[in-house]
Formats: structure tokens, C-alpha cells, sequence
């Protein structure tokens, strides 16, 4: 609750939006002009951020341990291939069919994994996305199976912006997709919902004594959370135009948590600086060696669980704090 | 009818030898999650170790399979202990997400390291030359690796039981998990305690990750691929428990085994779904204790 | 156990047995509860007037909690009825009797630890008002929640500590707290359950 970094919650917040809040719009721009040829690298960030975004709004507010959210970006991801390639390739559209997809699966799944907690939750998060990466595994008529979906056909955006060849389109696509989906989360945080979903992390047992609807609204929470989880599945397919099945799977779920918890949890930045840290480090370092990469980020995990729960910026707010001690 | 009991059959003895070694590298977790409530994710990391640390045994060393098996589970057992003081201890106080993150950084290194090591192809399980071949077993011959398997498991598996039963340091354990405040308020130290048992469970996972080389193949990604299966049983049967894991152990060995003969192309589909209503229907487990 | 305010109009006169509905904010006939062989509460005929206030004191394994979870709804009776102004309540999830009046604090500190005092005491005043289920504007635009959250602070001397974290208070301010939390429902009838329990000056 304090510090600069943190988001100003609660009924005692603030809900103007701050100018650092524009920094990583101010960085895609200058991406955009400045570095061109970063654009692919640069979508893919962006849609980790908005896949991360999705992961900390049940689990850094909401308080749901989950290692089974791959399963809606995947079935995002899927559902935009399958959808591109056999009913229409219009990429708003098919995003549209995705985001739904995924929020009634996620309505369905979390529906009746909500309703437990603690190991038994985690579990059923695990089940749940090892089914699907079965299903997508051995289902190989509609996914493709171990190939994938290659050449999704994805038209121009309302008819008239063509994905072209140097990701250009594919980036301003992004942009503009996570932007609201931002601006949807950082609302939703602020709101009277976010605080009592915040309540339901903090003390579930006194949010029943007030009188809280505490199942429907961690449910209604699951459910925006798995839709935002598919949309992003759902750009990376029309970006790329392939969906695998390296969108699902534990391994997946362990990433962007580690992601999410690098940047810092619970502070909405986190998800944007977590994801950009991560990728950009990994494109660079993991080509000389994969194996010293990972190597490290477990070495990194460890040491940000011991040390440094916050992630980056819990880091820099603690360093912001002891400056300003220093300067009083 | 008789090609139908044949497969019944084969099914059955396959499946329980691959239950068999689920229950060996699974039992150490039910009870170390059971005695100290903690999320484990990294426990398929021993079983990795014990795989790869036989060989390694086997091929420098140059000791016979038996002994090589036992050195393994007595290294891992011990590096698990020098985890488990350094690291594993700070954590027992700290949420559920802590947990999990730490875990899943174990296994990251340890699947680098593997890599590192032992490069990334799957490890070619050496076994020695009586074990290769066929044995009888009710009139119906079965490979004697299997049998090996299912039979040393059980030995183990009896031991187990009965030293928790009957021991004074299995009377401890069972107090622990059913109370700690309590346990500690009549002198136990439960920080030993903790310490070698989760030693012992590690053991336990080293060996049934090194005997059952063959049935769930050693890779570098072990750890990950393998996670779900063993929280599977852990999960199904019940945490803190000895006999829970071995119910879920034969219902995930035999299941499995069965969905894969009969119908393939669906996979462990039918696996994951029951484990859903399973838990669904009770959350602790089968053997588990209500909350 | 004490309900706090005003009585809704009835007489303060009201006699204790054979009433009619609504002379009672709360109310148990014949309520028992039965573990197996073991009766905890046998045939409990309890009748708490609009304005009173009431202790339940006894010693320990008497039945006292399980009275009032029975009361809040955490657990069933095997027999008897609850009414709550009146109204049948026996049946109802412990949520459905919070809305109808029915407040309560917990002996152990309940609070919304990594959250500010006014956070917490907000949280009940937006349920009760029934804007807590609202995504679109932010906590902060409703004025209303926050002046009467800020209110109820101002009685018990907490209004300076409304920015602060409750983890980083006192126990006996947290012990405020969880006080300010249950009167931020304006319940009809509150339970308090051990209040001063480890508040040296209280005790």
C-alpha cells in the first residue's frame, strides 16, 4: 500500500492515473519508432504482460495459488486457430470467440474448483491443464497435435490493416489489445469489487461474518481473469499464425509465474516489468545457453523468495523509501 | 474371453508395477507434506537424482546394480538433508505462493543441472542380466525386471508400514502430523524430526526413481513432466498419510495403464477427469483427514 | 452479548415469554444441539429484547461458542428455531443473516491484516450498502463509504490511524478494529465474543 510503485487501492486511494503510469506506453512508442526491428519480440512481450495482468488479478489480488493458467491462454490460443481456419479469419472477431471461449471455461472450471482450496485447489488447477494439453495432444483432427495449427489465415484487421511481414501491424495490434485490457484490470482493482476481492485474500472467514457473497465474486473474478488469459493466447496465435503445444502445460503456468512474481506481485507494473525483464534477458542470454538460463532463474527464484518477496519493484520501492529516510 | 482375461492380466501386473513405483517416490511426499503442511512441487527431483546418480554410480564407479542403487538413495538422501536445514526450513512459516515459487526454482536448477550433466536425451536404464528376460508367474510369463519391481516394492512397502507402526520414531511422525503444537509441548523436536524424515522420504523417491528407470524414463525434464502424477496420488489418497498414496498409487498405476492399452487415443484424459470428481467429492482424499 | 442503537419502536416493557413475533431482536425455542451421545445445548428457550444488552458468561465447555455459532449460522442445531426480528433464520447460510442484522466479532483478532484501518472498517459499510460488488467506479469516488468508515473510527479514537496497516497496530487497537469492522453493518443485534479478552485496560 505504500510506496510509489504500489498501486493506490482501497476507498482512501486515488483513482487519477499518475504520469509514471504512462512509462510503458512511452517505451512501446519509442520500440515502435526507434527500434523496429524489436517489434516481434515486442509483441510477445505484450501479450506475456497481458497474460501476466490476467495471473495477477486472481493471484496477487484474489489470493488463488493457480499452476493451471495456461490452460485458458492455450484454449484462447486454439480457439483463435481453429476458429481463423474454419469459420473466418477476421482477427477481431475470432479474438472476440477466444476471450469468450476462455472466460466459460473459466466460468465452468472455476465454478467447480472454487469451491475447494489450499492442495486440493492446486491440484485441480494442475488437472485442469494437463487435460487440455492431452486433449490437444491426441485430438489431432482439430489441433493439430504435436505439429500444431500452422498457416492460421488471419485477414486484415477491419478489412483494411494487413499483417504485414516486419510486425509493424502485428505490434500496433497488441498495443492497442493489451491497452484496454489494461485500463479494464487497473478499474477493476480500484473498484469496490477489487477491494472486496482483496478482502477475500486477506481474511476469508471474516469477508463471510460481513455478509460477503465471497464465492460469487472470486468466481466472477476467475471468470475476467481467464477471459483476459485466452484474449492473449488468442493474439499470440493470430500474430504468429500458430498455435502449439508450448501454449499449454505446467511448464507454461511455472513461467509466467515466475514472471509475474519477478516484476512483483499485486502492483498491476509488475506484471509489465516482470515479462519485459524476463523476455528481453532471455533473447538475449538463453541463445548462448539454455541450460544456464534456466539455471539461473531458479537461482533468481529462489533468491526473490528469500530475499526479496516484492520482485524488481518491490526492490526499487524499498530503495525509493530509504532514500527518502535518507533525505529527511 | 481368454484374449480378454490375457490383457486383464497383463494390465494388471503392468499396472501395478508402475503403481508400485508411483507409491515408493510418492509416499516420501504425502507424509512430508502431511508432517510439515509443505507444498513440495520439487519432490520429483530426488526421484530424478536417485535415476541419474545410479547410473553415474554404475558407469564411474563401476558397482554392481544393487549396490549402485542403494549408494544413490543414500547420497540423495543426504543432499536432501543439507536442502532441507539450508532452505526448506526457513520456508515452513511462509504462505502457500512462497512455497510454490521456491519449489518451482528448485526444479528449475535441477533440470538445468541435469541437462548440464546428462546432456537431454533420455537415460538408457542399465539393468544387470538377470533381470532381463522373461519369468513365470501364474502360468503366464512377464518380464522379471517388473517382477523385481512389484516384488521389492512390496518388501519395502511392508517395512515402511510396519516401522511407522511399530517404531518409536514412527509413533513421533504420527503425533507430529496429527498435532505439532502438541507434539512439541511433550518434547518432541520436531526440527529433527522434520529433518530425517524428510531424508527418508527423499530416500524413498531416489529409489523408486532409480528401480523404476525403465517404467517412467529419466530426462532432465523429469521433474516437471512427472509433478502432476505424483501430486495425483498424493492428492487422491490423502496428505500425512501411508496408506492413501498406495490407493492412489494403484488407482493412477492401473488406470493409466488401462486408458493407455484400451483407449489410446485418449491418453490420461479419464485419469485427470477422475481425479477431478475424486477430489471434487472429497477434497482431504480418500484417507484424508476433513479440515 | 449486546445489540447496539435504538429499539425499532417496540416497548422497552416487553415481556419475556409466550411473545408475539417482533417483540424480540432475537430469539431461540427449544434450540438443542447434539454431538452424537453428547448434549451441548438442551432445549434452549432465549429471548434478547430491542435495546438490551445481555452476557452470556460460563465456565468453560459449557456451550457458549456453540450457542453462538448455532446463532450465526456456522452450525445447525438438531433441532429448535432461530428467529431474528421475527423472521425464521434456522435455515439461513451465515451471509443471508448478516444482511437480515445479525453482526458479530470473533475472540481471536479477525482482520484484514496487509489492509489500512479505514480498508478494513469500509469493507462492512460497502456490503451493507451493497456497492461492494461495483467495478466500474473507484472505491475512492464513493464518498459515502469512506465518511461514515471514517466516522465510526473518530468514536473510538482511531481516526489518526485510518492510513495505517492493521498488522502494524497494537493489539489493543487491533482489538478496535475488529470491534469497528462488526459495527460498520449496523447490525440490530450484535455478538460480541470475548471483546476485552487480552486488552489489559478493557479487562
Amino acid at each position: 500500500m505504500t510506496g510509489s510503485t504500489a498501486t493506490a487501492i482501497g476507498y482512501a486511494g486515488s483513482a487519477r492515473l499518475r504520469w509514471l503510469e504512462l512509462a510503458p506506453w512511452l517505451v512501446a512508442a519509442a520500440l515502435y519508432f526507434f527500434a523496429p526491428t524489436y517489434l516481434p519480440l515486442g509483441s510477445y512481450i505484450l501479450i506475456m504482460i497481458l497474460f501476466a495482468l490476467s495471473l495477477d488479478l486472481i493471484l496477487g489480488y484474489g489470493g488463488i495459488v493457480t499452476l493451471g493458467h495456461s490452460a485458458y491462454f492455450g484454449f484462447g490460443a486454439y480457439v483463435a486457430g481453429v476458429f481463423a481456419i474454419r469459420m473466418s479469419g477476421d482477427p477481431l472477431l475470432g479474438l472476440a470467440v477466444a476471450a469468450i471461449a476462455a472466460g466459460l471455461l473459466g466460468l465452468a472450471t472455476g465454478a467447480v474448483i472454487l469451491r475447494t482450496h489450499g492442495l486440493a485447489l492446486l491440484m485441480l488447477t494442475l488437472a485442469i491443464t494437463s487435460i487440455l494439453f492431452e486433449v490437444a495432444n491426441k485430438w489431432t483432427t482439430v489441433t493439430g497435435g504435436t505439429d500444431g495449427l500452422h498457416s492460421v489465415p488471419i485477414q486484415p484487421i477491419l478489412g483494411m490493416f494487413r499483417f504485414d511481414m516486419f510486425g509493424k501491424v502485428a505490434f500496433l495490434y497488441c498495443l492497442v489489445v493489451v491497452a484496454a485490457c489494461w485500463w479494464l484490470v487497473r478499474t477493476i482493482v480500484r473498484s469496490p469489487f477489487g477491494v472486496a476481492l482483496a478482502g477475500t485474500r486477506e481474511n476469508d472467514v471474516r469477508m463471510h461474518a460481513i455478509g460477503a457473497p465471497v464465492y460469487r465474486r472470486r468466481l466472477a473474478a476467475y471468470t475476467i481473469s481467464t477471459s483476459l488469459a485466452g484474449t492473449a493466447g488468442a493474439l499470440l496465435t493470430q500474430t504468429t499464425q500458430f498455435a502449439g503445444l508450448s501454449v499449454l502445460g505446467v511448464e507454461l503456468s511455472g513461467e509466467i509465474l515466475v514472471m509475474l512474481v519477478l516484476g512483483g506481485v499485486r502492483r498491476i507494473y509488475g506484471a509489465f516489468v516482470g515479462p519485459g525483464v524476463y523476455i528481453a534477458a532471455k533473447d538475449y542470454l538463453a541463445q548462448q545457453s539454455p541450460e544456464y538460463w534456466y539455471l539461473g532463474i531458479g537461482i533468481l527464484l529462489i533468491f526473490i523468495v528469500m530475499f526479496a518477496r516484492g520482485g524488481i519493484l518491490g526492490l526499487l520501492d524499498r530503495a525509493l523509501a530509504r532514500l527518502k529516510k535518507a533525505r529527511a | 474371453m481368454d484374449a480378454f482375461l490375457a490383457s486383464l492380466f497383463s494390465i494388471a501386473f503392468h499396472g501395478l508395477a508402475y503403481g508400485m513405483i508411483l507409491y515408493a517416490i510418492s509416499v516420501g511426499l504425502s507424509v512430508t507434506m502431511g508432517l510439515m503442511g509443505f507444498v513440495n512441487l520439487a519432490h520429483g527431483v530426488f526421484a530424478m537424482a536417485g535415476g541419474y546418480l545410479m547410473y553415474t554410480v554404475m558407469d564411474r564407479l563401476g558397482l554392481p546394480w544393487l549396490p549402485a542403487l542403494v549408494v544413490a538413495c543414500v547420497i540423495v538422501a543426504l543432499g536432501s538433508m543439507v536442502l532441507e536445514r539450508l532452505l526448506y526450513a526457513r520456508l515452513y512459516k511462509a504462505g502457500e505462493l512462497e512455497q510454490v515459487l521456491f519449489t518451482i526454482g528448485l526444479i528449475f536448477v535441477a533440470v538445468a543441472l541435469a541437462r548440464l550433466a546428462y546432456g537431454t536425451l533420455p537415460l538408457a536404464a542399465p539393468l544387470p542380466d538377470y533381470m532381463k528376460g522373461q519369468t513365470e508367474v501364474f502360468g503366464r510369463s512377464f518380464p522379471t525386471y517388473r517382477v523385481v519391481v512389484i516384488a521389492v516394492s512390496a518388501v519395502l512397502t511392508a517395512v515402511l508400514w510396519f516401522g511407522v507402526e511399530r517404531t518409536r520414531w514412527g509413533a513421533m511422525v504420527r503425533a507430529a502430523v496429527d498435532n505439532r503444537a502438541m507434539a512439541q509441548a511433550v518434547g518432541i523436536n520436531t526440527g529433527v524430526l522434520f529433518t530425517l524424515t524428510f531424508a527418508l522420504g527423499s530416500g524413498l523417491a531416489a529409489f523408486g526413481g532409480a528401480l523404476g528407470a525403465d517404467l517412467i524414463a529419466i530426462t532432465p525434464t523429469y521433474p516437471f513432466e512427472q509433478l502432476v502424477y505424483f501430486l495425483v496420488v498424493v492428492a487422491i489418497g490423502g496428505l500425512g498419510t501411508l496408506r492413501g498414496p498406495f490407493l492412489g498409487a494403484l488407482f493412477i498405476g492401473i488406470g493409466d495403464t488401462a486408458c493407455k492399452y484400451w483407449v489410446p487415443e485418449f491418453g490420461a484424459f479419464f485419469i485427470f477427469v477422475a481425479t477431478m470428481a475424486i477430489l471434487l467429492w472429497r477434497p482431504q482424499g480418500l484417507l484424508g483427514r476433513a479440515q | 452479548m449486546s445489540p447496539p442503537g435504538r429499539p425499532k419502536g417496540e416497548s422497552l416493557g416487553a415481556q419475556r415469554q409466550g411473545s408475539p413475533m417482533g417483540r424480540f431482536a432475537l430469539e431461540t425455542r427449544g434450540l438443542c444441539k447434539n454431538f452424537g451421545g453428547l448434549t451441548v445445548a438442551a432445549n434452549i428457550e432465549f429471548g434478547l429484547e430491542p435495546g438490551a444488552r445481555h452476557a452470556l458468561i460460563g465456565p468453560n465447555g459449557a456451550g457458549k461458542t456453540t450457542f453462538v455459532n448455532m446463532l450465526t449460522g456456522r452450525l445447525a442445531p438438531s433441532s429448535g428455531t432461530i428467529l431474528l426480528g421475527g423472521e425464521d433464520v434456522t435455515g439461513l447460510a451465515p451471509e443471508a443473516r448478516v444482511k437480515r442484522g445479525l453482526g458479530r466479532t470473533f475472540q481471536i483478532n479477525t482482520l484484514f491484516r496487509d489492509m489500512s484501518v479505514l480498508d478494513n472498517v469500509a469493507l462492512g459499510v460497502a456490503e451493507r450498502l451493497g456497492i461492494a460488488g461495483r467495478m466500474w467506479r473507484a472505491a475512492s469516488a464513493y464518498r459515502e463509504v469512506r465518511d461514515e468508515a471514517m466516522e465510526l473510527l473518530a468514536r473510538l479514537g482511531l481516526a489518526d490511524d485510518a492510513g495505517v496497516r492493521v498488522l502494524d497496530l497494537p493489539y489493543g487497537k487491533q482489538r478496535l478494529v475488529e470491534i469497528l469492522i462488526a459495527l460498520g453493518l449496523k447490525p440490530k443485534v450484535l455478538l460480541l465474543d470475548e471483546p476485552a479478552a487480552g486488552v489489559p485496560s478493557l479487562e
